[in-house]
């Protein structure tokens, strides 16, 4: 594995959780493979996985693919926006020497 | 405040549900059947004298001091072993019990150093006030006869001095070292007016089996054994009662003081943890809240090849809001985060992903619990709905059979272990799967039924065998079955389990394990009686550590243990706070009460009473921030509490992660490795300097108690406060229990708890609510929180760190007794004499192999980096095994260690890294290089000199 979040530890992440879903059968497996990435992987995670299904998917198991393929179509279904720098802090109380 | 005195019953209390009703000295006593007279007199007040008796041990009947009389009854009776009986009429006062009590007193003095106005025991001594009591004016005898007043003292142990001159022999340390610890290192040696009390074989006390849990030193009536701390400083004025620091067991210690010195640390025998035992850990080595290394000072530097600099607070709170808010203007809201620490206070805990989630405005927040017990959330939750262990630690007293698995409690556990051993002793049957024969798996008067020796990694195959048993030979409790899952689950599970790939003869092949050995287990699990499985991080920390928990989860829903006293699931949590850590929302997806973060309601709560727009996505775990960190998105981190370059795995990366970051901010007693990386440094306080709750492994939410000022200025939480309000947000807070009473207000399995409950109750064990206004000692009983029980199938997939002709061993990592954690404060105080540095366990044929001798320097290498330390040849571990500690910065085990884990929660994977030793010189050049780099980077610049 890389370190770093590149495709190449993405995939194995991915392919690894894959491997937990994938003895119940075909539709709970995708359907787990799935959930299990949108509630636990970060929305950049998720971005950078789609991205490379959408580059061709390579190394992805095949259950693993189309859970992927599921977080893309709900990503073109609501696009991520943008990460805007943070506005609610107040003045600060300290001010640095 | 005054002085916290607990009463002492001379025996233990009966468990009977039957009463009797007696008289004593002629008021009328309802007790329980099978109580000592002298326990029912004193539930009345009366205190007959005694000196062998204490009620945290058995009735001995040795001193002849508690006589008394009872009508129709001939003889003078002793009260600690003579049982109450109905209509029985006794008198505890007579000239005749006086007569003999004085003459029994009269021998024990004479046989006594007269040195009371100069022994530390003076005035909490019992032999100097049982002498009052009985009125003793003067000794017939002499002083001139046989005596033992010039016996030698043992000075040996760090704690505790053992005077024998003083010892009136009553046998109380030695009972106290079986019954309650139970490591028997203590018995008397010679006959008669010789006996002596004996450590081992009349050895000093350091060099004996004694694990210093102090359980005799509170047992000893007289100075005989007595904490080196009280006759450094004399008896203490004031107490109070807290809850210790260090493991998940979270013992109750009174915290004995003379103004603000802490005199000693004394189990509270109303703990509902501990019942009055401690271990080494928690009852001496507190010494670390006054080292010499403890940062005071706020400190500051722009790169961390500076030295620091001393600052105020203001300053450092100021810097710090700066730089976070620089990185988020330059490079983006999730730019940073924060990682809260097992070691933190619940309070403390809720205050950083508050500020992380209201005030970062991400979820990047992340607990020391994601390399750990991360998969035990997870895997729990799924099956049972819940997050936590199933059980009160008292549970363990119905158990008939107890399986360990990945766990090593008298290590790491120490208290809860000595329970364990009581209800072995008691007859319990006992199985334990763990690579390593720990020492529950053959010690005085406990010994296995089965000892499962699996291979490194194959927990889930193994776990899984027992279930095909279990399924196979017909021994799921169907009724519960039936009536607490889901039908068609289970069939869907059990079909699986069945399958021939999961037979015990399949599993032997990958584990190890003899067939025969895992079906008569699985046998005794399923049909033993009440079964309770203990678990711990040779669970959790794998790449399947998620899949075991539920493996262990399955196991449980098919014998039906579940949902009564004797049984359940319990996850043994390392550190003191492990449980609040992950019930308090520091998880990157869930808020507190692990409601996730997508959850709306639950969100909508926090974003009302806050004021602002909650993020729905879930945050970056530690991982995922190092990760991010050498990528170049991730730039600035708050860490409280938890050394991260010490207690995470692959080493390296963690450096270069820390190392590309742009404001690490550490709040810490020390100067901890993390902080090397630091740019900000704020000095955190002890646990006995603030006040606040941990809740241990059995969801116990115990009060921290504050017995000192902080020494570095400022409580923990209130650091918290003052950096978010630095950054703009406000935290209204005077006191943790305000904090509290947010968290109860928010969270509904916090619902009940506040304070003063706290303070009335002692403890509660959430869920306490509008339904358990008291706590939930044992959970799931009835029904689950998630309704049914899930069985989830658990396909063993072999871990891809594999042993190869490079690296033919395999390496799994632990703890040890007198050790905490990454040892920064353990390695503070006087624990170093058992254990001084890191080293590797190997069995002597791969010793043999390598030519290497115990004791020789070694090299351990793995395909993430390497590290040498010395050798300790053992049959311990099995052949193709080694092990290893990593309280020892200078070792850092996890340089080793690999960026393998946990495929649900991304615990490490550190039970399993493929490793070659060979003997080696010492030190590799990287160890080297890390301790110069350390030297540096702990530079602290004189007031006058400029850092930057």
């Amino acid at each position: 594995m890389s370190h770093d979040s590149s495709p190449k530890k993405l995939i194995y992440m991915a392919n690894q959780i894959g491997k937990f879903f994938t003895p119940q059968g075909h539709d709970k497996a995708v359907a787990g493979i799935a959930n299990h990435l949108t509630k636990f992987w970060p929305p950049s995670m998720r971005k950078k996985i789609v991205q490379h299904l959408s580059e061709g998917g390579e190394g992805l198991d095949p259950l693993v693919r189309e859970a992927v393929e599921t977080l893309r179509a709900k990503q073109s279904d609501s696009p991520t926006k943008p990460d805007i720098s943070v506005s609610r802090y107040p003045r600060p109380r300290f001010r640095p020497r | 405040m005054s002085m916290i005195t607990e009463i002492d019953y001379g025996t233990p209390a009966s468990r009977s549900d039957k009463t009797v009703t007696l008289s004593i000295d002629g008021m009328e006593v309802h007790v329980p059947e099978g109580t000592s007279i002298m326990r029912a007199a004193m539930e009345v007040g009366t205190k007959i004298p005694k000196l062998c008796a204490t009620d945290m041990i058995e009735a001995f009947g040795s001193c002849r001091l508690c006589l008394v009389e009872v009508a129709g009854r001939a003889g003078t009776p002793a009260s600690c072993t003579t049982p109450v009986a109905p209509g029985m009429v006794v008198h505890t006062q007579t000239e005749r019990l006086k007569a003999l009590r004085k003459g029994v007193m009269e021998l024990y003095i004479s046989d006594h150093p007269l040195d009371c106005l100069t022994c530390a025991a003076n005035g909490n001594c019992e032999l100097q006030t049982k002498a009052g009591n009985v009125g003793l004016r003067d000794v017939r005898y002499g002083y001139a006869g046989a005596n033992h007043l010039a016996d030698k003292k043992d000075e040996s142990n760090p704690y505790f001095s053992y005077d024998p001159a003083k010892c009136i022999v009553c046998n109380r340390c030695i009972r106290a070292c079986e019954e309650v610890q139970g490591t028997f290192a203590l018995t008397i040696d010679g006959r008669g007016f010789g006996s002596r009390v004996s450590a081992g074989q009349m050895e000093p006390f350091l060099e004996s089996e004694c694990v210093s849990c102090g359980a005799c030193v509170q047992a000893c009536p007289t100075a005989t054994l007595i904490e080196k701390s009280v006759i450094d400083i004399g008896q203490a004025e004031h107490s109070a009662v807290t809850t210790c620091g260090y493991c998940g067991v979270g013992c109750s210690f009174r915290a004995e003081m003379r103004g603000e010195e802490l005199v000693r640390m004394v189990p509270y025998k109303d703990g509902k943890a501990n019942h009055g035992h401690s271990c080494v850990k928690g009852r001496f080595a507190w010494g670390y809240a006054t080292h010499r290394d403890r940062i005071l000072k706020p400190m500051i530097r722009a790169k961390v090849s500076n030295p620091w600099r001393e600052v105020s607070w203001g300053e450092a709170f100021a810097y710090a809001a700066t730089e976070l808010k620089r990185i988020q203007a330059t490079d983006g809201k999730n730019s940073v985060g924060a990682i809260t620490s097992s070691r933190c206070t619940n309070e403390e805990t809720y205050l950083i992903q508050k500020l992380v989630r209201a005030g970062f405005g991400n979820n990047n927040v992340d607990t020391c619990a994601r390399v750990c017990h991360s998969p035990t959330g997870y895997g729990l939750k799924t099956a049972f709905g819940t997050s936590a262990g199933t059980q009160d630690f008292d549970s363990v007293d119905k158990s008939d059979v107890i399986m360990i698995v990945g766990a090593n409690p008298t290590d790491g556990h120490p208290v809860f272990a000595s329970r364990m051993k009581k209800r072995l002793r008691e007859g319990a049957k006992l199985i334990i799967l763990d690579p390593r024969r720990i020492d529950l798996v053959r010690m005085p008067h406990v010994e296995a039924d089965y000892q499962l020796p699996l291979q490194p990694g194959t927990n889930v195959a193994v776990l899984t065998a027992l279930a095909h048993v279990i399924v196979t030979e017909g021994l799921v409790h169907e009724v519960f079955v039936r009536e607490r899952c889901d039908p068609a689950e289970f069939q869907e599970w059990a079909e699986f389990v069945s399958a021939e790939r999961n037979s015990p003869e399949a599993v032997e092949k990958v584990s190890g394990v003899p067939a025969d050995t895992i079906r008569n287990a699985a046998r005794l699990y399923a049909t033993g009686g009440n079964a309770a499985i203990y678990y711990g991080l040779g669970v959790t920390e794998h790449s399947q550590g998620s899949t075991t928990v539920l493996a262990l989860a399955n196991l449980a829903l098919a014998t039906g243990n579940l949902g009564r006293k004797g049984v359940g699931i319990n996850p043994l949590r390392g550190q003191n706070n492990v449980q609040g850590a992950c019930d308090m929302g520091s998880f990157p997806h869930e808020l507190a009460g692990y409601r996730h973060i997508s959850d709306d309601n639950a969100r909508s709560i926090y974003e009302q009473l806050w004021g602002v727009t909650l993020d729905k996505e879930p945050g970056l775990r530690i991982p995922n921030m190092l990760d991010a960190a050498v990528e170049g998105t991730f730039k600035g981190i708050y860490i409280e509490g938890e050394d991260i370059l010490q207690s995470d795995p692959d080493t390296h990366h963690v450096a270069a992660g820390l190392g590309a970051m742009e404001c690490v901010i550490v709040q810490d007693l020390f100067l901890n490795e993390t902080a090397n990386y630091a740019h900000i440094f704020l000095p955190g306080s002890t646990f006995l300097e603030k006040d606040g709750t941990f809740t241990n492994a059995e969801r116990r939410i115990g009060r921290v108690r504050k017995v000192m000022s902080p020494k570095n200025g400022y409580a923990d939480w209130e650091i918290t406060v003052k950096l978010s309000e630095a950054l703009g947000v406000r935290m209204n807070y005077n006191h943790p229990s305000e904090i509290m009473d947010e968290i109860a207000a928010t969270t509904p399995t916090f619902a009940g708890v506040s304070f003063a409950k706290l303070d009335e109750l002692g403890s509660v064990q959430w869920p306490c609510n509008e339904k358990a206004p008291e706590g939930t000692p044992v959970m799931h009983i009835g029904s689950f929180a998630s309704g049914k029980g899930k069985f989830v199938l658990t396909e063993y997939v072999p871990t891809d760190e594999r042993t190869g002709a490079r690296y033919p061993l395999l390496l799994t990592t632990g703890r040890i007794l007198s050790h905490y954690n990454v040892g920064a404060q353990t390695r503070r105080t006087a624990n170093v004499v058992w254990h001084e540095e890191d080293r590797l366990e190997i069995h002597p044929h791969d010793a043999e192999n390598r030519g290497i001798r115990d004791g020789d320097w070694v090299k351990l290498a793995s395909r993430a980096g390497e590290t040498t330390l010395r050798a300790l040849v053992t049959d311990r571990v099995a052949p193709g095994v080694v092990y290893t500690t990593f309280h020892h910065p200078s070792t850092q085990a996890n340089v080793v260690t690999t960026e393998f884990a946990d495929w649900a929660t991304s615990c490490p994977e550190f039970k399993v890294t493929a490793v070659q030793i060979s003997r080696s010189n010492g030190p590799t050049e990287w160890q080297e290089r890390y301790r110069e780099q350390a030297e540096q980077s702990r530079r602290i610049a004189e007031t006058t000199e400029a850092a930057e």
